[in-house]
């Protein structure tokens, strides 16, 4: 079950609410990052960073973040593909856009103007889950995708025109943080309570460029997590692993726990379900303390990459060796003949 | 770029003003330490770019509408 964080929208009467729909978006955002043991709102993450006129950019919702100690992921300059990755990775998403063509949820007159929405990682069909900041109050929708890539890429579009018209920048990264300073002035120069007359003008080239900020992924639920096993726990699978290789706490292999100290047959568990690891990860039972906070070593269900390991069958073990079930049969024969001795006719006579 | 009008010149030039601002706020703080040669050649450039980025507002200045 995802956590669904309490939308927050930017119209809370404070100095620069006009302005605050990124501090809106992230205050929505730091929300989900946390499981909902921060709470924020625009007025409040205005606050906490230096920006104090206009639109802001991730930049000054990176500032806000840390004086929570919280980190906020930046995909400035990324494209669309790259926004649903992070949604898939159960990422909460801040998106910049051009509002008249993502044409909501809640407009402001034209919407020619440059805006943050905050995304939750859920879908139904063609719809992404919407927090627009402008919506007062402020509630969560269910919008076209399609809508929310047209105006990021408009967004990105009219960014990079306004970065690149009077000369494109000497690199890719000198590009971007231009286009950065664009976004910003799109939001400062056009705002809902002011949009523009016309559109700023778009030349080819952006390359499908969007600006959005990315919260961490909510653990635990698109992958499966490491487990203390139960004691002597065994399947019908073994693998080689060699020393040094990684294990992980996740099926996604991004929380290392640590390395084998030398190499060993382990049981082999299984592929987890739902992974998004390129190349894909399985289940192995290794004895570790590295995941307890105790130190003490437990038989725990970890992941390896995929490619790491190559699983074999191994024949069952036989219950125990010959001459011992042998010597079991000959004592239980000797009870057996005994019981019978003791219950036969004669046996309580005189 | 004769689609530009005024207003839209005068983002460009609020952005690249921005910029400016930013890179000469760097400059000051690699002046505080030319110690090394990577330091001084790191100054060097961002004193080409400094120099690109003055051309360029003084161009589009005019296109702004600013005085």
């Amino acid at each position: 079950m995802t956590y669904r964080a309490v939308p927050i929208t930017q119209r809370d009467g404070s100095p620069l609410a006009n302005s605050n729909c990124r501090m809106a978006a992230i205050a929505t955002g730091i929300d989900h990052h946390s499981l909902g043991a921060i709470v924020s709102t625009g007025a409040e993450m205005r606050s906490r960073q230096s920006d104090q006129v206009g639109g802001t950019d991730s930049g000054d919702a990176s500032e806000a973040w840390l004086t929570y100690g919280q980190v906020l992921d930046v995909g400035d300059g990324g494209t669309w593909a790259d926004l649903l990755d992070e949604l898939r990775e159960g990422r909460g998403v801040q998106l910049d856009v051009w509002h008249a063509a993502a044409r909501g949820p809640c407009l402001s007159g034209s919407g020619a103007y440059g805006h943050s929405m905050a995304i939750a990682p859920e879908r139904s069909g063609t719809r992404l889950l919407v927090a627009d900041p402008w919506c007062s109050p402020a509630r969560w929708t269910w919008w076209e995708e399609s809508l929310l890539r047209a105006g990021a890429e408009q967004l990105g579009s009219q960014a990079y025109t306004a970065a690149t018209a009077g000369g494109r920048p000497r690199s890719d990264r000198e590009l971007v943080a231009r286009m950065r300073r664009a976004v910003r002035a799109l939001m400062t120069r056009y705002r809902p309570d002011a949009p523009a007359i016309e559109d700023p003008p778009e030349v080819a080239g952006s390359g499908g460029m969007i600006f959005y900020t990315a919260t961490k992924p909510q653990g635990g639920i698109e992958a499966d997590m490491a487990i203390n096993a139960a004691a002597g726990m065994v399947t019908g699978l073994r693998a080689d692993v060699p020393a040094g290789l990684d294990f992980y706490r996740d099926a996604n292999l991004r929380e290392r726990l640590g390395s084998m100290a030398k190499s060993s047959s382990v049981v082999y568990v299984g592929n987890p379900i739902g992974e998004t690891v390129e190349g894909g990860a399985r289940a192995i039972l290794v004895n570790t303390s590295s995941a307890y906070n105790d130190g003490s070593v437990r038989p725990t269900i970890v992941y390896v990459a995929a490619e790491s390991i190559d699983p074999v069958s191994v024949p069952p073990t036989p219950p125990g060796d010959g001459d011992v079930t042998e010597a079991i049969e000959i004592r239980d024969s000797e009870w057996r003949e005994r019981i019978i001795d003791q219950l036969s006719p004669g046996a309580f006579e005189g | 770029m004769s689609v530009f009008t005024a207003d839209d010149w005068a983002l460009v030039y609020c952005v690249l003003v921005d910029e400016l601002d930013d890179a000469e706020e760097g400059l000051a703080e690699f002046g505080a330490a030319l110690d090394t040669k990577p330091r001084i050649e790191a100054v060097r450039k961002q004193l080409g770019r400094i120099d690109a980025l003055r051309v360029l507002v003084d161009k589009i200045k005019p296109l702004a509408g600013v005085e």
